[in-house]
């Protein structure tokens, strides 16, 4: 069970805002957080700056936020743009919580930083003052995805990885021919919740074909199928699906067409010439897989609620139905995983490039009919 | 090491998720303890976080008339009790059960081991396990040798091609001495490779265990101090606050040295005291481990009395419940000499070392549950604050192992105020709150591995005899010395006699 969070009482200050008066406010609110019994300590591991967040988004990334230091202890600094016209303000609080069995509440520190639209370049300088000497910072951009806008690489450049969440682009078909644009022009580490999301599936389906039968035959595969509850809330996994899969089997894409569902790709394999189609169907389940190899059907589906995930075999006396376990979903545990890789995913980039070679084939102004 | 043939294309980019080839694991002595307590537990969890393979199946071997369904039923009421994720998830279970066998067998009997086999190659088709065979033994220790030749036997020791691999988990105690211990490595050896054995010793799939290495090898500031010019001795403590829990007649013929110093313990000195590996591989780490324990100099029996003390707990109290005395303990010889205190002190004889002690203590019915390794440094040449800091504490760095895992130095700090005053301070490392999220249990990790062909954890036939090397005139010179033991009351940090042994030359144990 997780431990209990409390939260010490939040201190605000107007601009100018002067860092060290800023780390003092902070100190003093830790002191005030511990006891004989449990003093209060800090434990901080990297700087987590969340960007583009409106004032009405702060609860809800505040609560996602609070499980998560539990796992990775940071200082956290949320930008959020304010509709009321003012100075840049800041709000510290601070989050604790005691391990069980511990003696000391781990606490760490929350920096809202507020200005409204138009103080924008504001945030670079005063979030550098907060960053944390000698550790890691990542960038979260928590809502609002401005992939075009000139805070989104001002905010970047403050940090040695970035956290998406792809999704966040909806049914803007064309937005995702840029984003391969956009991760290649810009250094950090790239993270993309949504990307993370379907490493479960990747993981089955790798599994699966490890089974030395299967393996052969994967080079035959000659249909895949992705279905989607809706294309605001699917295009992006069921891109990225499609995109994975297509890159790491060495597909080259040739031809597109609407379907009465959605869309269909074909592609030139060296085994034949596969296609992929993108179905937007409202099924039960959030989002399904099907592979269509010459002796076998897979069927990847996952649970209306999105804890499981099952293998199926239709009309096949074999062995390989599985259900795993995906867990809980969303964007705190996802953010989770992001913060615990170390390396560049590379496959990632690859499956982008591919992303966008889908998105031009389609032709910039069909794909503007999907915005 | 090795993990899935990178013939998938699929598997690009997911190597970070150590998913194992697809194999069959096979259990010896599947109806005991360690099964239900540890092993299905444990497989269970990794079916939970998804790091078993698609193609993977176990199969529960033992003499037992249980039938498949009820070897789940059993297992399932294990998971339920000794999983560390519980409530245990039916759909997650029921996956993992539908891959779950029992075979009841004889381990003498040729025939049995004939029809494992048949029932191995029915599974690879069944669950594509690709003719990979993992096998636990997981018996009593007699139970070995026959189960070993059997295997052999049976044709299913070897690597059968080259496409597919036979591995075999040995558990603790591995023999009881040096020559028991050669005997088990010599029946090994006849039917299998080294680099298909796996010694499992469960400490070194500890977390913290692991970071000892990390905290040394990935640390600059820390191996220039590593040494016997800044160092002034170490203590390695490992302390239960139980009883022997119902296994007496085992632990009656083992004893502190055996269970606890010649695996464990010189484990964690290994790790402490060995120079940097060329790599981080199995073989680069157990040869610096194996050069430290063959650097160690042997205690002869006829010098116990001077490097070792032992005890045997009287009655007492723990966490305020009245406790029996060792003799009193169901299944032990009411006169038995069994140690279950022991306390030695050990020289490295190389170049890093030679001249640093290095103290180890272990014992049953100390007053808590505690594993720390304590490196003591030596104290400033010269004191510049003589009167401020009478009673100044050297420095001490304190690698905990268990509980409260993390580290701890401590130093001498200016105490705020007009006068020079100095008092030592802790500044502490703790994991819990550095990283919050829950570790493998060991076995996780160390059945992981196995299955991923990592033998970093696991410990090798020169490393085994090396310690029983050591061990062995222990044993022989206690042996010749049968009297009473000293007793400690439950609930204390061991006899007097352990006091008296470290500061003869001037230093005193860590109150952990």
């Amino acid at each position: 069970m997780a431990p209990e969070v409390a939260t010490a009482g939040t201190v605000a200050l107007v601009a100018p805002l002067d860092p060290e008066e800023i780390e003092r406010a902070l100190n003093r609110l830790l002191k005030g957080v511990g006891s004989p019994d449990h003093p209060a300590t800090r434990a901080r591991v990297r700087t987590l700056v969340v960007a583009g967040l409106e004032q009405s988004d702060l609860p809800a990334v505040t609560q996602s936020l609070i499980p998560l230091t539990l796992r990775h202890p940071m200082r956290t600094i949320l930008l959020v743009r304010t509709e009321t016209p003012g100075p840049l303000r800041a709000w510290l609080t601070a989050h604790c919580h005691l391990p069980p069995g511990g003696a000391y509440q781990v606490c760490h520190e929350q920096i809202v930083i507020e200005g409204p639209p138009g103080a924008e370049h504001h945030f670079g300088p005063v979030v550098t003052a907060l960053l944390l000497p000698d550790l890691p910072v990542t960038v979260w951009w928590a809502r609002w995805l401005p992939i075009a806008h000139p805070l989104f690489r001002q905010v970047n450049a403050l940090a040695e990885s970035v956290i998406i969440d792809s999704g966040a682009l909806g049914g803007a078909l064309p937005l995702y021919g840029r984003l391969a644009q956009v991760v290649r022009s810009v250094s950090p580490y790239w993270r993309d919740l949504r990307w993370l999301g379907l490493t479960p599936w990747r993981k089955l389906l790798a599994d699966l074909f490890d089974i030395p039968a299967l393996q052969t035959a994967l080079p035959a595969l000659r249909q895949v199928t992705v279905t989607l509850a809706d294309r605001s809330s699917g295009l992006a996994s069921g891109l990225l699906f499609i995109g994975w899969l297509a890159a790491c089997l060495g597909w080259e894409p040739v031809a597109w067409q609407r379907t009465v569902e959605g869309l269909e790709w074909q592609f030139v394999a060296p085994s034949g010439r596969p296609a992929a189609d993108l179905v937007f169907a409202s099924p039960a389940a959030p989002l399904a897989i099907c592979l269509r190899l010459p002796t076998l059907e897979l069927v990847l589906e996952g649970s209306p609620d999105g804890e499981w995930l099952t293998v199926e075999t239709p009309g096949q006396a074999t062995h390989l139905e599985r259900t795993v376990r995906l867990g809980p979903a969303g964007a705190g545990v996802w953010l989770a995983q992001a913060l615990a890789l170390t390396d560049p995913d590379l496959v990632y980039l690859s499956t982008l490039e591919m992303i966008a070679r889908l998105v031009g084939l389609v032709g910039a102004e069909e794909a503007e009919q999907w915005q | 090491m090795e993990t899935v043939t990178t013939a998938n294309p699929l598997r690009a980019g997911l190597q970070a998720e150590r998913t194992p080839a697809p194999n069959v694991l096979v259990i010896f002595g599947a109806s005991g303890d360690l099964t239900r307590r540890k092993l299905i537990p444990a497989l269970y969890n990794l079916a939970r976080e998804r790091l078993l393979p698609a193609g993977f199946a176990v199969v529960g071997y033992a003499r037992r008339p249980y039938t498949t369904e009820e070897f789940r039923q059993l297992m399932r009421a294990a998971v339920d009790r000794f999983s560390r994720s519980r409530p245990v998830q039916e759909a997650v279970w029921e996956s993992f059960a539908d891959r779950l066998y029992y075979l009841s067998g004889q381990y003498d009997r040729p025939e049995d081991l004939q029809t494992l086999a048949e029932f191995l190659g029915l599974l690879d088709r069944r669950h594509g396990t690709a003719g990979n065979r993992l096998y636990y033994l997981a018996t009593p220790p007699d139970a070995y040798p026959v189960v070993i030749h059997q295997i052999g036997q049976a044709g299913l020791g070897g690597d059968r091609s080259n496409d597919a691999w036979t591995r075999i988990i040995v558990e603790k105690p591995f023999g009881r001495d040096l020559e028991t211990a050669r005997a088990l490595n010599r029946i090994l050896a006849g039917v299998f490779d080294e680099r298909q054995i796996y010694r499992i010793d469960h400490y070194l799939g500890k977390e913290t265990v692991q970071n000892i290495l990390v905290f040394r090898f990935a640390n600059g500031i820390f191996e220039p101090l590593w040494n016997r010019q800044y160092v002034d001795h170490v203590q390695i403590t490992v302390s239960e606050s139980i009883g022997i829990e119902g296994r007496g007649a085992y632990y009656d013929q083992a004893g502190a040295l055996r269970d606890m110093v010649q695996n464990h313990m010189l484990q964690l000195l290994a790790l402490v005291a060995m120079e940097p590996p060329v790599a981080f591989d199995a073989d680069a780490v157990r040869d610096e481990k194996v050069k430290v324990l063959r650097a160690i100099r042997p205690i002869g029996p006829d010098e116990v009395d001077q490097y070792t003390v032992r005890g045997q707990y009287g009655p007492g109290t723990v966490g305020g419940l009245d406790v029996p005395g060792y003799l009193e303990e169901p299944g032990v010889d009411p006169h038995s000499t069994t140690e279950t205190y022991v306390a030695l002190k050990l020289y490295i004889d190389n170049w890093r070392w030679a001249g640093t002690p290095f103290y180890l203590r272990t014992g049953k019915r100390l007053p808590k549950r505690v594993t720390e390794i304590a490196i003591q440094f030596r104290r400033p040449p010269h004191v510049l604050f003589a009167q401020a800091a009478a009673d100044l504490e050297p420095n001490v760095l304190v690698l905990r192992i268990q509980p409260g895992e993390g580290i701890s130095l401590k130093f001498g700090a200016k105490v705020p105020g007009p006068a020079a005053r100095i008092r030592s301070v802790n500044m502490d490392f703790l994991y819990d709150a550095s990283f919050g999220s829950e570790a493998p249990e060991a076995y996780e990790r160390l059945l992981l591995d196995c299955m991923l062909g990592d033998s970093t954890l696991f410990t090798r036939r020169d490393e085994v005899e090396t310690a029983w090397a050591l061990m062995t005139p222990i044993l022989e010179g206690w042996a010749r010395r049968p009297g009473p033991l000293p007793v400690y009351p439950a609930g204390t940090w061991g006899p007097a006699a352990a006091e008296e042994f470290i500061a003869r030359e001037g230093r005193r144990w860590r109150r952990p």
